[in-house]
């Protein structure tokens, strides 16, 4: 099995889901599946509709930050 | 003003034995001066009024303490012998009977219905769709918490509401 790679599909949803919070996954999925030219652009996107940058790479230290996303109702 | 036409004959007796010396009530109502006009201008309108003068006004009973009451009485109790009801099969309240919430102000707005939110049947909806794909990448070598934990939080949430589509409609 391959490596988690930046830029893939799996990627840009983690990327999405941790910038636009996790409820918002019909936003989530479309915006994933854009095929970025670059992670640096898909970031570039990520940081101007939310005025925060995106989370730089894969990262395995989320769960604070995930946290903070998520609001059960 | 008309002259009477009925003229008493005898002395007015004080009080609520007094009679009307003027003939009574009449059958139409008197026609009224209008203020304001210039000399001799109000004499076209008289005539105009006089020619057509309205019927006499109903006179209005008083009621007595005691007919109030009842009236009260009987707008606090249901209309008709089984009572209005209402849409759902509740009796309707009374629009000049006694309040069903004396304690509430009435600005108090109506209580909100809660609400649901739309995105939660929009995930499951794509969760039944991607779920195997999504969950196939959590066992990337590297997958990172945050895209495990977000298909996690996607598969509890849709979870109750595959499950609703998936229960035999009765």
């Amino acid at each position: 099995m391959t490596q988690w790679t930046e830029g893939t599909l799996f990627d840009n949803i983690d990327k999405f889901a941790s910038a636009l919070g996790y409820d918002n996954a019909g936003v989530i999925l479309p915006l994933a599946s854009i095929s970025w030219d670059s992670p640096s652009d898909r970031d570039a996107f990520i940081n101007m509709i939310t005025n925060k940058p995106a989370i730089q790479g894969p990262q395995t230290d989320y769960m604070s930050h995930a946290d903070q996303k998520v609001q059960v109702k | 003003m008309p002259a009477p036409q009925k003229p008493a004959t005898t002395p007015s007796l004080p009080g609520k034995l007094s009679t009307r010396t003027d003939g009574g009530p009449a059958s139409k109502q008197a026609v009224k001066r209008m203020t304001g006009m210039a000399y001799g201008q109000n004499q076209d309108f008289e005539n105009t009024e006089a020619s057509a003068p309205m019927a006499k006004a109903t006179p209005v009973q008083a009621m007595t303490p005691s007919a109030i009451a009842g009236a009260a009485a009987k707008a606090a109790t249901p209309a008709g012998p089984a009572g209005a009801m209402g849409a759902g099969g509740m009796a309707l309240p009374s629009l000049t009977g006694p309040s069903q919430r004396p304690n509430e102000p009435v600005t108090t707005p109506a209580p909100q219905k809660p609400a649901v939110d739309p995105r939660i049947a929009e995930n499951a909806t794509l969760v039944q769709r991607y779920m195997p794909d999504l969950l196939a990448a959590t066992s990337i070598p590297g997958a990172p918490d945050s895209y495990r934990q977000f298909v996690n939080y996607l598969a509890r949430q849709a979870a109750p509401v595959l499950n609703a589509q998936a229960a035999p409609i009765q």
